[in-house]
Formats: C-alpha cells, sequence, structure tokens
C-alpha cells in the first residue's frame, strides 16, 4: 500500500483518485508540552515561566497516541489503547477518561464524549466551522505532500498551524480540527505547546487497517 | 504584490459602482499542466483575498473541470493545489456575469529537484512565499564540521563555485544575512565559510531590492537574490544571573550570586554565597536554577523490589546543601559551585561540582530529667560548642537512550568532607540534693571521603510487557578521626573530691560494598503482570578504634579499643503478581531474604581475637501488598502493607563499649537480632479541578517485632557519679498510630482560601531502665488552619494558627506524666502600596507550656522589609529589612521520651537591620508571590 501510494505521489498523480473511496485509520502521535502551555498563562510572572522551562526541560513533555478512523463522509477520533511512553511506567495503568469525537460531514453534525473537570460530557451539535487561512507552504508529512493552513482561537489565544493532505480529499482531522480540502496530517498549537502527527513510517501505510471502529 | 492587490481590489470596486453586477455568480474554469493536459481531482479553493480565509473549495472532475455554484458574487483569490505542482494562486475580480468561466488555467510543475531533493528525500517543507523559496537546511545531511559552503552546495538550485561566489536559480547572490542580520560586512562568502553547517536551520532564497532602492525608497526595478541563513534554536543562547550583597547591623553580611548560560542542548551555571545570617545552603529556587533541567529525575536507585505505584520524579540526591539551619547557634556560612547539563533527548549528562562549609558557635542550656523506679534524678547542662564543617563534593549522572527498548544510566557521586569540633560542656547532676559536676572539654577532628556509584541498564522485549532491569553498584567510604577527651569530676559529699579523665582517640573505619539486583516482569495477559526480582549486596566494615591515655606516655586503654571487622552478605528474592487496568494497581508478593553477618572483634589488627568470631544468619520471608486506585473524579486511594526486615547497626553488635563522657556509656549487643516490623499504610487524595479544593488524609500503622531498645542501666558508682549505661537488646517491641490530614477550600474562588491540617500521632514505647520494664505512652496532635486573602493582584493577607499537644504517660512513676503545650499564631502582609513599592511583614507569637515544670515561655517576633525595584525591567532590587524588631529570638525545644524529658534553650541571631542591593539580569518579578517571604 505504501508503495503504491508513493508511486502514485510522484509518477502517476492522475490514478489516485480512482480510489475515490477512502476509508481507514490514521494513528496521530500527540505531544503535550505543558511548560510551553503554561507559557501562554497570562497570571503567571515570566520568570516564573522561565524558571519552569529551564528546570523541566525535554521532561515537560506528555506524549500519547490517538487513531482517527474516518470514511469520505464520517470519523471517528478517540485515545488508542497503546501507550506512547513505554518507558514512563512500567505497565502502570492509569484510569483511561471518557474520550471521543465523532464528525459526520454529509449531516454536518458532531457527537464529542470528553471529561471535563471531573464532569462527563456528551456535546452533540452542528460541526463548528473553522475560519481556515490557507499558506503557500508545502511540506511532506507520511509521504504526502501536505499544504499548510493556520487559524487562531481568540477566546483560548492559541495559534493553530494544520498541514492538510492534496491527495487525500477527506474532510477529517484529528481532535476538534476539520473543514479542510484534504485531510489533516499534522497539527501544530501555540509553536510546540501541543502538537499531533501520524506515526508512521512505523506502521505499513498511513491507512494501516480498516475503519472497524466506525 | 501587495500594491497590485491592492489596484485590482481597487480596480474591482470602482468597476462595480458602475455596472450592476448580479448578485451572484457561478465561477468555472479547467486545470491544466503547461501542456494542456487536463488534471483531475486538483484541488480547488475559493479564498478571502485579504486574508486568505478558506470559503469553499471543490475537487476537478476527472477532465479537469471545476465549478463553484451561486456563489456570493464577491472578489475571491482563486488557488489551486495539485500534487507535484507549485500551488496556483489568481485573484478573481467581482464577476460581471452570471458565469465567470476562466479560462484554462494552467499550473507549473514543480521542479523535479525541488520535489524529489527538497521534500521527499530531505523531508524539508518548501515555502513559497511571493518570490522567496524556503527549505529546512537541517534536514540535508553534511559531515560534522562542515561549513554553510559545503550545504550549499548540497541545496537544489543553488551553485557554489570555486571561489565560494553563490548563484540561486542561476543569479549572484549579492546578500547574505544571518538571522535577517548583516553578518560581518558584505562580503556574502564570509557568512558561508566560516559558519558550521549544523548551527543552520533554515536557508532562504529570496529577490531584494537594490541597496540604491532601499537608500532613496525609489524602486528602481533591480532587484537582487539575497539569502537568509537561519540559525537553529539550540545555538541560540541564553543566559540569566543574579548578583545580592547586603550589610546590616551587628556585623551582619550576606553575598550571593549566580549565573547560567544555555542553549537548547547545554545548560551551564555557576553559584555562590557566604553570610553571617544563619543561611547554611541555598533555597529551592536557587537550587532549581542551579541544577536546571537535572533538577528532577526518574527514581532510579538500582534496588529492584517490589512496584510501588506509578514513578516518579525525584530531586536528585543531596549533593548541593539545603538551608538546613535547625534554629540554634550563630553561623557562618560560604559555598560555589558549578554545573553543566546536557540534553539532546537521547542522551542526558548532568555534572555538578560544590563546596560549602559551616561554621556554627553554640551556647546552650538544657535541663533534662530521668525517672527510674522510685526516684528521679536532674541533670543541668550548658554546651558551648564550636563546630566546622566543609564538604567537597562532585555528582554525574549520565543516561543514554539507545533506542525506545535499551537505556542505560550510569550515576556516580564522590564526597570529601572535613569536620572539627570543640565542645565545652558542664553538667550538673542532683537528685534531691547536686551529687556532682562534670566538666568536659572534647576534641574531634574527623577526615572522610565517601564513593558511591551505580549502573542500570533497562531492556524492553519485542513481548508487549516483558522487560528486563539489571543494576550494579559499588559503594567505598574511608574516615579518619581523633578524639581528644577531657574531663573533671567534682562530687559533693561529706568530703569533696575531684575526678580527671584523659582519652586520646582514634577512630579508622572503611566500608566497602558490591552490590547487584535483576528485576524481571512478565506480562500474562492485558491486565496481569508477573514480576521478579533479586537483589545481592556484598558489604565489607572495618571499624578501628584505638584509646590511648596520653597521661601515661599515650598507652592503650585496652578496654576501650576495639578493631573489628565485619561482612555482611545479603541476599533477596521476591516475586510478585499484578493487576492493572484503568486507573486500578493491585501488586501483592513474597520475597525470602537471607542476611548473612561475619564479624571478628580484637583489640587492635592482629591481635588476638576477643571473642569467638560472630556469625549471624537471618532468614526472612516478608509480604507486601500495594493498592493504588484512581476513582472518577480526581480521587485517589492508596493501600500498602509490608514486613520489613531492618539489620542491627554494625556499632551496636560491638562488645566494646564506647565511653566519650565518663557519665554516658554505649554498650553493644553480639547477639543482636534484626528488628523486624509490620507496616500498614492508608491514605486518600482528592482534588476539585474546577474549585481548586484539595483533600488528603493518610493513616499509618506500625507494630513493631523485635525492637531494639536502648536498655539503660543508671547506678550511682563511686568517682563517677550518676553513670547511665546503654546496651541495645530486643523487645516484643511497641506500635504506632500517625495520621495527618490536609485540606484546601476556596471560599470565594481565587480570592479568599482557608486551608486545615492537623496530624494525631499515638505511640507506645517499651524502654528498659535498670531491668524494669517501663511502656511510654505518647499520644499528641496537633491542628492548624490558616486563612489566606488576596483582594487584589497588589495585595495577600494571611493568618495561621497552630495548637500542638503532647500528653506522655509513663507506666512506672505515674506521677511524672506531662503534658506540653506550643501554640503559635502567625500573620503576615505583602503589599504592593505603590508601583515598584513592597511591603512585607510577618509576625509570629509561640507560647511554650509544661504545667508540670511551671514553664511558660512566650515568644514574639516581628520581620519587616521593605524593597523598590529599579531600572527599567526592574533590573535592581534594594532592600530594607528588620529582623526580630523586638528583639525576642530563642530557640525552645520540649522533648519527652522513654523515661526523660528535656528542655533546651539555645541562644540564636536576634534583632539586627540589613540593606541589600540585587542586581538580576533578567529583572525581578513584579508580581507578588503567594507562598514564602522572601526575607
Amino acid at each position: 500500500m505504501k508503495k503504491i501510494l508513493l508511486n502514485l505521489l510522484f509518477i502517476a498523480p492522475i490514478a489516485i483518485n480512482a480510489q475515490q473511496n477512502f476509508e481507514g485509520m490514521v494513528q496521530y502521535l500527540v505531544v503535550q508540552n505543558w511548560a510551553k502551555k503554561l507559557a501562554a498563562v497570562p497570571y503567571i510572572s515570566k520568570q516564573q515561566k522561565e524558571r519552569v522551562a529551564y528546570m523541566w526541560g525535554s521532561r515537560s513533555e506528555w506524549k500519547a497516541y490517538n487513531n482517527l478512523y474516518f470514511t469520505p463522509t464520517v470519523s471517528k477520533y478517540e485515545a488508542s489503547e497503546e501507550s506512547a511512553e513505554p518507558n514512563a511506567d512500567d505497565n502502570y495503568s492509569w484510569r483511561k477518561e471518557l474520550f471521543f469525537m465523532k464528525r459526520d460531514f454529509d449531516k454536518n453534525t458532531m457527537t464529542d464524549a470528553i471529561e471535563h473537570l471531573g464532569k462527563n460530557y456528551l456535546i452533540e451539535d452542528e460541526i463548528q466551522p473553522i475560519e481556515w487561512k490557507i499558506q503557500n507552504d508545502l511540506k511532506e508529512v507520511a509521504g504526502h505532500i501536505c499544504m499548510k493552513a493556520v487559524t487562531e482561537d481568540t477566546l483560548k489565544n492559541q495559534k493553530m498551524v494544520a498541514w492538510f493532505a492534496q491527495d487525500i480529499p477527506i474532510k477529517a482531522g484529528p481532535d476538534q480540527f476539520s473543514g479542510l480540502p484534504g485531510m489533516i496530517l499534522e497539527v501544530d498549537i501555540n509553536d510546540g505547546a501541543a502538537t499531533c502527527s501520524p506515526v508512521f513510517p512505523k506502521r505499513r501505510s498511513l491507512f494501516w487497517y480498516p475503519a472497524m471502529a466506525l | 504584490m501587495k500594491k497590485l492587490k491592492a489596484l485590482a481590489i481597487f480596480l474591482l470596486i470602482s468597476t462595480s459602482a458602475f455596472a450592476q453586477n448580479p448578485s451572484k455568480t457561478t465561477i468555472q474554469g479547467i486545470v491544466q499542466d503547461t501542456f494542456g493536459t487536463e488534471l483531475p481531482f486538483a484541488m480547488v479553493m475559493l479564498l478571502n483575498p485579504k486574508d486568505s480565509a478558506l470559503i469553499q473549495f471543490a475537487q476537478s472532475s476527472d477532465k479537469g473541470a471545476f465549478s463553484f455554484k451561486n456563489v456570493k458574487n464577491i472578489a475571491y483569490l482563486l488557488k489551486i493545489s495539485y500534487v507535484a505542482y507549485l500551488p496556483y494562486q489568481q485573484l478573481l475580480p467581482v464577476s460581471t456575469s452570471e458565469i465567470h468561466d476562466l479560462s484554462p488555467i494552467k499550473i507549473k510543475p514543480i521542479t523535479k529537484e525541488l520535489l524529489e531533493v527538497v521534500i521527499k528525500t530531505a523531508k524539508a517543507p518548501l515555502s513559497i512565499r511571493g518570490d522567496t523559496i524556503e527549505y529546512n537546511a537541517s534536514s540535508f545531511k553534511v559531515p560534522p564540521g562542515s561549513s554553510v559552503e559545503d550545504l550549499l552546495r548540497r541545496l537544489p538550485g543553488i551553485d557554489v563555485d570555486a571561489d565560494g561566489n553563490i548563484k540561486a536559480q542561476g543569479k549572484d547572490v549579492k546578500k547574505v544575512y544571518v538571522d535577517g542580520k548583516t553578518f560581518f560586512g558584505s562580503d556574502p562568502k564570509s557568512a558561508t565559510k566560516t559558519l558550521d553547517a549544523h548551527t543552520i536551520s533554515k536557508v532562504q532564497v529570496f529577490n531584494e531590492k537594490s541597496e540604491q532602492a532601499k537608500l532613496t525608497g525609489v524602486e528602481d526595478g533591480k532587484k537582487e537574490k539575497a539569502m537568509n541563513l537561519e540559525l537553529k534554536e539550540e545555538f541560540k543562547k541564553g543566559s540569566f544571573g543574579k548578583l545580592t550583597g547586603a550589610i546590616g547591623t551587628a556585623n551582619r553580611w550576606a553575598a550571593r550570586g549566580n549565573y547560567n548560560r544555555f542553549n537548547a542542548k547545554e545548560q551551564f551555571s555557576i553559584l555562590g554565597f557566604g553570610n553571617n545570617i544563619n543561611q547554611t545552603g541555598v533555597n529551592w529556587e536557587d537550587y532549581g536554577e542551579f541544577k536546571g533541567q537535572n533538577t528532577f529525575n526518574n527514581e532510579d536507585n538500582g534496588d529492584f523490589g517490589f512496584s510501588s505505584g506509578p514513578r516518579r520524579f525525584y530531586r536528585m540526591e543531596d549533593d548541593i546543601p539545603f538551608n538546613n539551619f535547625d534554629g540554634r547557634g550563630f553561623t557562618k556560612n560560604g559555598g560555589a559551585g558549578l554545573n553543566y547539563n546536557f540534553d539532546d533527548k537521547k542522551t542526558k549528562l548532568n555534572s555538578s561540582y560544590f563546596f560549602n562549609q559551616t561554621q556554627l558557635n553554640l551556647n546552650q542550656t538544657s535541663r533534662r530529667q530521668t525517672f527510674l523506679k522510685d526516684s528521679s534524678f536532674l541533670s543541668l547542662d550548658t554546651l558551648q560548642q564550636a563546630d566546622f564543617r566543609s564538604n567537597h563534593n562532585m555528582s554525574t549522572r549520565f543516561e543514554r537512550e539507545f533506542d525506545s527498548t535499551n537505556v542505560l544510566i550510569i550515576k556516580g557521586n564522590l564526597r570529601f568532607s572535613h569536620a572539627n569540633s570543640h565542645d565545652i560542656q558542664n553538667q550538673l547532676f542532683a537528685k534531691t540534693m547536686p551529687t556532682n559536676a562534670l566538666n568536659l572539654d572534647n576534641q574531634e577532628n574527623l577526615k572522610s571521603y565517601r564513593l558511591s556509584s551505580t549502573a542500570i541498564f533497562r531492556h524492553r522485549f519485542k513481548k508487549k510487557g516483558r522487560s528486563l532491569a539489571v543494576s550494579g553498584g559499588y559503594n567505598k567510604s574511608l574516615s579518619d578521626g581523633t578524639e581528644q577527651l577531657f574531663s573533671i569530676n567534682r562530687f559533693f559529699q561529706a568530703t569533696t573530691f575531684t575526678e580527671q579523665v584523659r582519652q586520646l582517640n582514634t577512630n579508622e573505619n572503611t566500608a566497602n560494598q558490591l552490590k547487584s539486583s535483576v528485576l524481571f516482569t512478565e506480562s500474562l495477559s492485558k491486565k496481569w503482570f508477573w514480576e521478579s526480582f533479586y537483589n545481592l549486596s556484598q558489604a565489607q566494615n572495618e571499624v578501628r578504634r584505638q584509646v590511648k591515655n596520653p597521661e601515661r606516655n599515650h598507652e592503650r586503654i585496652d578496654p576501650l579499643s576495639v578493631f573489628y571487622d565485619n561482612k555482611v552478605l545479603y541476599n533477596r528474592l521476591g516475586s510478585s503478581l499484578r493487576y492493572s487496568h484503568q486507573g486500578v494497581n493491585i501488586t501483592s508478593g513474597l520475597a525470602v531474604q537471607q542476611l548473612q553477618l561475619n564479624g571478628s572483634y580484637s583489640i587492635d589488627r592482629n591481635l588476638p581475637l576477643l571473642t569467638a568470631p560472630i556469625q549471624n544468619t537471618y532468614i526472612n520471608f516478608s509480604p507486601n501488598v500495594t493498592a493504588n486506585i484512581e476513582l472518577p473524579n480526581h480521587k485517589y486511594l492508596g493501600f500498602s502493607y509490608g514486613y520489613n526486615v531492618k539489620e542491627p547497626q554494625l556499632s551496636d553488635l560491638q562488645p566494646v563499649p564506647n565511653v566519650n563522657n565518663p557519665a554516658f556509656r554505649a554498650e553493644g549487643n553480639p547477639n543482636l537480632q534484626p528488628e523486624r516490623s509490620h507496616q500498614v499504610n492508608l491514605d486518600f487524595n482528592y482534588w476539585n479541578p474546577s474549585n481548586f479544593a484539595n483533600f488528603n488524609i493518610n493513616v499509618e500503622y506500625q507494630k513493631l517485632d523485635n525492637q531494639i531498645i536502648y536498655a539503660q542501666t543508671i547506678e550511682n558508682i563511686d568517682k563517677i557519679g550518676i553513670r547511665t549505661t546503654t546496651r541495645p537488646e530486643n523487645r516484643a517491641g511497641g506500635q504506632q498510630i500517625s495520621s495527618w490530614f490536609w485540606i484546601n477550600y476556596p471560599i470565594i474562588k481565587t480570592k479568599l482560601t482557608v486551608t486545615g491540617n492537623g496530624n494525631l500521632d499515638f505511640s507506645n514505647t517499651p524502654s528498659l531502665v535498670n531491668r524494669i520494664q517501663n511502656e511510654t505512652y505518647t499520644n499528641g496532635g496537633d491542628v492548624g488552619m490558616s486563612l489566606n486573602f488576596t483582594p487584589d493582584s497588589k495585595l495577600i493577607l494571611s493568618v495561621r494558627g497552630n495548637v500542638r499537644m503532647t500528653n506522655i504517660e509513663y507506666s512506672i512513676q505515674k506521677e511524672q506524666n506531662q503534658k506540653i503545650r506550643n501554640h503559635s499564631i502567625d500573620a503576615s502582609v505583602k503589599w504592593n502600596f505603590i508601583p515598584k513599592m513592597y511591603l512585607e511583614s510577618n509576625f509570629n507569637y509561640a507560647s511554650f507550656q509544661n504545667e508540670r515544670f511551671g514553664f511558660n515561655q512566650k515568644i514574639p517576633i516581628w520581620n519587616l522589609s521593605v524593597r523598590r525595584l529599579f531600572m527599567k525591567e526592574n533590573k535592581i532590587e534594594m532592600r530594607l529589612a528588620a529582623f526580630d524588631l523586638l528583639n525576642r529570638t530563642l530557640s525552645i525545644r520540649q522533648n519527652g521520651t522513654q523515661n526523660y524529658v528535656i528542655q533546651t534553650t539555645a541562644q540564636t541571631l536576634a534583632r539586627y537591620f540589613m540593606l541589600s542591593l540585587t542586581y538580576n539580569m533578567k529583572g525581578h518579578d513584579d508580581k507578588l508571590k503567594k507562598n514564602g517571604m522572601s526575607f
């Protein structure tokens, strides 16, 4: 599959869209850096933020795998069973919080289940449109040439960068991100405070098993 | 480009003003390549021309055709994205007709070089910004030590000739910038020839206006190729530092400074301090800035055992002195050190060196009442102590992650210490009448060094959950000391007489330990794990104590001299089963341990043994249960049960008494058995993330099976007076319950918080006095409450009250039962009363009571300081502080255990005023800190 995709990419880009029914799963590595997150908090002084960043360094990162299952019309994003930090806790198991995000792009509906401040919430709504600004940057992510799009959340004071694949005409993406002409393969929030990137080329292909979980 | 856009928009608006344009339109077209071949399934986007916001998108058909039906008739930026082609952009004006048909749109392929080399091979993002093409240079591999020139030779589209002249897309590059700034003059070669390729993260090539156009501001149409080299984050250096000098009344002074340099991979710091205001070491903030990324580490001591819970971060060994002044006496302190850290995520290296010294002068009086079966005696003690200690400490830690399955950690610590003390002590003993007065003049000099090292290797097998860890360690310590003891004992009996003793002791101790541990984990299923460990350690200790009489030609005093050689072999094998799933982690296991002690005792090396060699083997089974349960809503429950075995200390096994004070004699007991204890711990903790309410409770119960207690024999001996002899013995043992709680609740969110804490302890301890067993029951409690009020960011008020009660009951001599009460109340204010000016005040009122002795001391302490920040960025801080304004400082302790009660009073630093000046390179914090006072 990977070979086919790469061939499609560089030799016969025309053939790729013969497979109009894309479906599968992408596993994302989600990295959260709380020293960088803290840097955006207004009530902590500059000196304290600098001290935290200096003392914690690379230890301030927290990693997890999340899976995105998709078809051209629906997607589901949820936590993976696999641990992304095999060396951290020697099989110690933490409680999993309730978490999934479902999108139906045909009906324009979303269903999110999240645990927030100790309470469980089920959010059913229309998909909230994101005002994406398309940039002229290209980059390869997991064998796909991606274009850059940016957006800003003024409420949370976040700047987000997404890289979407030119050759996967799927509106889905990780977390609450969607609505671009191609599938979102990489996300960066506030310059590394949180990042999402596909686990590749560890897997045989980006879509490494069918979308059974949908 | 911008101007062009503006012009176009202006034209659109002006044309629309004259013509009647339809409100809706359909935009359609065909996407082709430069040869006119239709491109199917291209991404076509309509963007807002002002900010490139995405409005709508479509895909071209298999014939390359696309259309946006009935869209609002406004200006758009049409963008087409297609694999292996350059992004295409076209500004679409407001349409004059209902169908806006675009002629075939031809899009250009990305040059094969750029696509295959830059994007595909080097995985470098390619940015097309107007006429700038930028790519990530760090993706192009060049050998270490290469210059930027070598790097540029590898970049597609760039040519470097033999002289170093650069061409980009066939045109000469006239200018090279580094991080957007001109690099040493205008010769572009100076930067590319001198800079190391590994310092560069990005190379950007763009067209620049000519120098002429920049100067005059008049566009001359000439454009030059320019290049910008962006430096990697880690080569962007940072530094910070602070320097403080303070001078006060009563000859008080303090100085402190630190300086740090760092980049993304390395941290280097130096720190120094000196003072005579009882700050014996650094505080938490200094420590963190000094150790940087090495402040916290995973717990990795290499002695594997039962797993106890999630792995947490731990502070490294106490290689740097913390401020641990215990409140008694006057100290002069100094220290300095340096630290280096390296971290590239795969390799971590930390090393530090620190020197510190403390000179303590102590004047202390204590009153100790000791109870016997039907009597009691009193000793009044005044102590004058001059004590000097210094340490050199070197430590290093190396961690290498070879890949995700193999990790190696190596740690080492080396410490040289020197201690020197001189005690002058006067003790007065009395029953109903004074019996004797003992004057001691002891001097001690001790030099020692200690080396400890550990290596740990962890391997993770392909099978999920299976892992192996192996560790090895070597520790060595050596100490060499001399003691000069002198005592005069005067007796107040029918005929007063005096007894003098002089002694010169030399002590030489060496200890070697070699150890190794293995831990193997196997997963039985997704939720069940099996863990096994094995510990082996071999220790050898040698103690040589030679006691001589300086008045008799330094003749050895045989009954007090000893040489002993001990070997301890320790083996432990354990296994446990663990269930881990969804926040429930329960482990249960059993270990068996064998301890072999072999000791031989003689008066000195190579002299006949005093007793037959001691050979003791102890075998024990110890079960262990641990449960950690994470409940929903941020509640955690923990339980543990352990059976612990503690081997006797070597000094407790020696057959020769230790006499440094004629009134106190410590004997050993070669038949001592290890102390065994059952320990149960229960803890619960809850926090509410929405209002930050927090609740913690912990209860611990311990029952000792075979407690080692120090039996006392108190006798009135001719020419010595009241003498206490202690000897360690095993007894059925006592038990204790200790518990504490901590609660934090916001009454008004972020403004008013109440905190309560307390602990409650019950214990009974057996003691043997003159062969009569006594049980001491101690029950004590401590309750504290504080209120924190922060009406706004400029004012913090807090009040704290604390009550401590201890009741001590004895099974013999019940009339000696004690009730000790210590109360304190504390109020503090932090106030930013005018910009850059801060007032801090702290008032503490403490009372110490013991009804039985009519003891009642009340001590009010008031500290006050005013500080002001100067210069922009607040780089300078000036502070005037008054410590103990009421001049009442005194250190008081009350304690009661076993068969005695002791009250100690010591002089310490009282009222002084201090003026200090601090320069902070990064500027001082201008926000009030909620925790801690900054006196």
